[in-house]
């Protein structure tokens, strides 16, 4: 059965700095869907997700993005985020002086527009950070200041999960992670899945992440391209056979 | 204890070679309004420069010696010649040159020069040009490379009237005045529009005489879309009376044109070098600066560069050298007007032997410079507790969305690098010299060739030195 | 002493040029100054505090010292003991219903002694008032002062803050400053690191708004060996405000070991800010290490992207970035009762509405 489409590129060109990244992307997102986005280094997988999430450093040059129906491609990215489209950082920014809770108290207050109760936010939020075996404490600490590595991904997680948005893109969440943390973060995955029913375009190069999740649809990119897309099993196909059999392809 | 390796004085033997002053006209020293007119009608000024001269007195006479840098008062303005002037007229063939100022210039390296690298040459000797060249090559492209005094005459003149001290007004400070008062000498260049001059020109100031000033002025127009490489070399032997330098250069740099501007200066240490330089850069122009000072006693040296136009940039590279007796006070000045503009300066400079150097900046953004970008990096290094480096960098920022970025380090050479050079098998000796010269790497790899083997050949042989 | 005094403050160590107004700063200053109030805890008063306290300079420089020369003005004197432990004084220093306002206060410390200064500046009842304020302090041999100065002045109250400070062998000194008050303020500190291994501290926060003018000049010297001193300072301009930095890091001859490093951000939100910034590093002697480093401009494109990217808008952003930058500071009083007070102030004084 189709899904109720979320999310569709069409024939997206994108420049970084004046050099031409994508060279025409075309994706489809539907309701729920997992889509896993695969590729070698520097095929532009980020770049789709910065050019999505609308990051005016990606400039796009030609196509169009729509999300729930709506033309987004000028939408700036404030907007984008409201209308539920999420983008986990591989290097989260760093601010001294604003704590992790208040930071995602500030997020929810702008999405939703009115003021949240103290009380139940609280509540809510360590809840969450049970799910993503979080010290309470953290909440109370400055956001990602003196955070390891694996805490800074737990902590976006921990945002996508409480700003419950209709798709998340995770890029290289997985990255740098030891396999306990792997776990961990794939949990809240999970039950991002399980309790927002939200789409998600997951970005990485290692197959570690999804082996806990349910995958609809594999995408290959490779140099500013979606080559090949596939169901769960081409996940494995490149796990054995690696990226070479496509660049080639490419040439 | 281990002890440092003692730095020797440079050696100048190479520029500190005197000639005689034969048969040379000499003003009597000292400024009155009657030496300044006098040596107007030696010149054969046109009249407003005559009355451009005894104003600009006027204004040197009224305005306050500075209190906020290195001192000068060793320098007696009653005891400087202004005006001496070599006993020949300028030539275009080296041959014509008499022999003793041909052997100087020979001596210098520059006839060689300009035959290997040089687009035109100009070689000022004293108070007047002796020699000037331009390859015809390039001045069949139209490009005009003279003499001020030619150029104050000539088909430009209206071109130099246009221009002449008006980007370094006589009123800017007490030595610019004094320039206006007294100037002789220096180079006119003109590019025209389109114009490119694939290798550079060059010219070359020579301070022969005991007691005397050198005051030339250099005017530079790069036509819209022109692209030039101006070289500017100095040296003098030492004597024992002071010395004066009270040069002063303006640039004009056109719509996306592009000049770039480089200096060695390489005065003897009984100079006082007041020296002026300031650009104006038009819509997607730019000016690149590349200064080495490695000479003189006392020296006051900021190049300006207002960036008038939108999309304008900037670059200056230098480095600073002081050494014994020496107090050097160097750096950059930048003017945001236009938007989109950017600036980039980055500095170093070594102080040894009880050398005195100062780094001092500052960098303007005016309200409406939107989207300015600046970065100021300085460094310096000090070889021993007897010298003094300062850094005074100033900002003066009223635009919000400017983007200015300032770091400085001071420090010394660290022993745990000069340990691992060692354990390589160096020297220490050569392991503080090679730390000095990579120090300078920035500033030597900004220069064409020859000068940039000049710079390392002066680096080595102030460092060069034994273990004490 | 005049009605209307012309005083050249906050004096740079080594003077630049002149058109860039930075060399020092003329105010003009109400020279008939009256008593300032001065409300503490039982401070136990001493007749001498300590050696040549009275002939440190302060970083406001000479000319300021004539506001404080009148014999009226109060002088409290207090010693710091070791015996008495962790020891907070608390000092809430106002104009009240005067026009203009001055007094001193000197604090030493005994070797050991540990003390943290508690300074608020509070609002007078004059809409248009002025108020000295003139606070030296010694730390003696291995002994630790903090000073912490909150600034809550209103709109149309102007404060001189004038801090000298000497360091013995191994003593430390923290400042920690907040000008989160609507006034125009003039800062001078200076610092001697005479002792070996003294150290030095700053941190400074601040918010300019309206037409708001904030003049600040530190001034660090280096005399003893492997002397420390770090200086942060962090701010936001917003509408008009104007700001002038003076920072001096400055390595006397025989002061080798020492380190010395400053940094300055400056967060422009203003159409109409003026910044001047002036991080100076004098040098004298080969075995140091110095640094500075400032960057001055809006909220930059990463940040901006991150918090959009969570849905906040960009002036949401801006305020939560200006208030961070206050937020970090707060948190390093360690007094619960002043930290309480200055968050009040910082929400009325982030609140557009108020006056």
């Amino acid at each position: 059965m189709l899904n109720k489409q979320l999310l569709n590129v069409k024939d997206l060109y994108v420049d970084v700095e004046d050099k031409e990244i994508l060279h025409g992307v075309d994706l489809s997102i539907g309701e729920g869907e997992t889509h896993v986005l695969m590729g070698p280094n520097g095929t532009g997988k980020s770049t789709l997700g910065y050019a999505l999430m609308g990051n005016p450093r990606y400039t796009v040059k030609s196509g169009e993005i729509w999300f729930k129906g709506k033309n987004i491609t000028a939408e700036p990215v404030n907007e984008r985020a409201k209308d539920g489209i999420f983008l986990s950082f591989q290097n989260p920014l760093e601010i001294p002086g604003v704590t992790l809770s208040s930071f995602i108290r500030n997020a929810l207050e702008q999405k939703t527009g009115k003021r949240i109760k103290l009380w139940d936010f609280k509540k809510d939020l360590e809840k969450t950070m049970a799910i993503l075996q979080m010290d309470p404490s953290y909440a109370e600490r400055d956001l990602n200041v003196g955070f390891s590595g694996g805490e800074k991904k737990k902590a976006e997680i921990l945002q996508l999960l409480m700003l419950k948005p209709s798709l998340a893109i995770l890029d290289e969440t997985d990255s740098g992670l030891d396999v306990d943390a792997v776990r961990t973060v794939s949990a809240g995955i999970e039950e991002y899945q399980k309790t927002c029913k939200g789409s998600l375009i997951v970005i990485t190069h290692s197959t570690k992440i999804l082996e806990a999740l349910h995958v609809d649809y594999t995408h290959v990119m490779v140099e500013g391209r979606i080559i090949k897309t596939g169901d769960a099993s081409l996940v494995e196909e490149i796990n054995e056979n690696g990226f070479g059999s496509y660049e080639t392809q490419e040439q | 204890m281990k002890e440092k390796s003692q730095v020797e004085d440079i050696d100048r033997s190479i520029y500190d070679f005197k000639d005689d002053e034969k048969d040379a006209y000499r003003i009597k020293a000292g400024l009155t309004p009657e030496i300044v007119q006098k040596l107007s009608k030696e010149k054969h000024d046109p009249a407003w420069m005559e009355l451009f001269r005894l104003h600009s007195l006027q204004i040197y006479n009224e305005m306050a010696v500075p209190d906020w840098g290195p001192s000068i008062e060793g320098l007696n303005m009653d005891q400087i010649v202004t005006y001496v002037r070599p006993n020949t007229k300028m030539k275009a063939k080296w041959s014509d040159v008499p022999a003793d100022i041909k052997n100087t210039f020979e001596r210098l390296g520059i006839p060689e020069a300009e035959r290997k690298s040089l687009a035109g040459v100009g070689a000022q000797y004293d108070s007047e040009l002796v020699y000037h060249n331009v390859r015809e090559e390039v001045a069949a492209q139209g490009v005009v490379y003279t003499d001020m005094e030619s150029a104050l005459t000539g088909e430009y003149a209206d071109m130099v009237k246009k221009h002449f001290m008006k980007l370094v007004k006589p009123t800017d400070h007490k030595f610019a005045a004094l320039h206006g008062a007294v100037w002789s000498g220096g180079s006119f260049v003109y590019v025209p529009k389109g114009v490119s001059v694939e290798i550079p020109l060059q010219s070359y100031f020579r301070l022969n005489a005991p007691g005397a000033g050198q005051f030339e002025h250099t005017l530079i127009i790069v036509d819209e879309g022109a692209d030039l490489h101006f070289i500017e070399g100095c040296s003098a032997p030492k004597y024992n009376v002071a010395n004066l330098h009270a040069g002063c250069v303006e640039l004009f740099v056109g719509k996306n044109a592009r000049l770039r501007y480089s200096t060695i200066e390489n005065w003897s240490k009984n100079m006082y070098n007041l020296n002026t330089k300031r650009a104006l850069v038009e819509e997607g122009g730019t000016i690149e600066w590349v200064s080495g000072s490695f000479g003189s006693h006392v020296s006051y040296l900021y190049p300006m560069s207002i960036l008038k136009g939108r999309d304008s940039k900037m670059e200056f590279t230098g480095i600073t050298f002081a050494g014994k007796g020496q107090n050097l006070d160097t750096g950059a000045k930048v003017v945001h007007i236009g938007e989109n503009t950017s600036s980039y300066i980055n500095t170093k400079s070594i102080s040894k032997d009880g050398g005195i150097s100062t780094f001092r900046s500052s960098v303007v953004v005016n309200k409406g410079a939107e989207n300015a970008k600046s970065s100021v990096s300085c460094q310096s290094l000090m070889l021993d507790s007897e010298s003094r480096s300062d850094t005074i960098p100033a900002m003066d920022i009223r635009t919000k969305n400017a983007d200015v970025g300032h770091e400085a380090q001071i420090g010394s050479i660290s022993d745990e690098a000069v340990f691992y050079l060692m354990s390589r098998g160096m020297s220490e000796e050569d392991a503080r010299a090679c730390i000095v010269s990579g120090f300078a790497d920035n500033v030597s790899k900004e220069l064409p060739l020859e000068y940039a083997l000049e710079m390392n050949n002066l680096i080595h042989l102030e460092m060069k030195g034994s273990i004490g | 002493m005049k009605e209307n005094e012309t005083l050249k403050i906050n004096p740079l160590p080594s003077k630049t040029w002149y058109w860039l107004h930075l060399n020092d700063t003329t105010v003009k200053w109400n020279g008939n100054v009256q008593p300032c109030m001065v409300t503490t805890e039982e401070p136990e008063q001493v007749s001498e505090a300590g050696l040549n306290i009275k002939e440190m300079t302060t970083g406001a420089g000479a000319e300021a010292d004539t506001l404080f020369s009148d014999e009226n003005l109060p002088v409290l004197q207090l010693t710091a003991k070791a015996e008495d432990g962790e020891r907070i004084i608390r000092l809430d220093i106002s104009g009240e219903d005067k026009e203009n306002a001055a007094g001193t206060v000197y604090i030493a410390t005994e070797e050991n002694a540990h003390v943290t200064v508690i300074e608020k500046f509070i609002s007078g009842k004059k809409a248009q008032s002025d108020l000295a304020f003139r606070t030296k302090l010694y730390a003696k041999k291995n002994s630790t002062i903090r000073l912490i100065q909150i600034n809550m002045l209103d709109e149309g109250q102007r404060l001189l803050n004038a801090v000298g400070s000497v360091c013995d062998e191994t003593a430390k000194l923290d400042v920690l400053q907040m000008f989160i008050g609507r006034g125009d303020v003039y800062n001078g500190i200076q610092t001697e690191l005479e002792g070996d291994q003294s150290e030095l501290h700053t941190e400074i926060g601040y918010i300019g708004q309206k037409q708001q003018s904030l003049d600040m000049n530190l001034v660090v010297n280096h005399w003893g060996k492997k002397t420390n001193c770090d200086i942060q300072v962090d701010g936001t301009l917003k509408d008009a405000a104007k700001k002038v930095f003076r920072g001096s890091i400055d390595f006397k001859r025989g002061s080798s070991g020492s380190k010395g490093a400053e940094t300055e951000n400056v967060l422009l939100l203003g159409d109409d800010v003026e910044n001047k910034t002036i991080p100076l590093i004098l040098c004298a002697e080969e075995d140091v290490d110095g640094s500075h480093g400032a960057t001055i401009g809006e909220l930059d494109e990463e940040t901006l992207f991150y918090f959009a990217a969570r849905g906040i808008d960009q002036e949401t952003a801006e305020d939560i970035m200006t208030k961070a930058k206050l937020e970090v500071l707060y948190h390093h009083i360690q007094d619960e009762e002043t930290e309480r007070i200055v968050a009040d102030q910082l929400t009325k004084v982030m609140s557009n509405d108020s006056q």
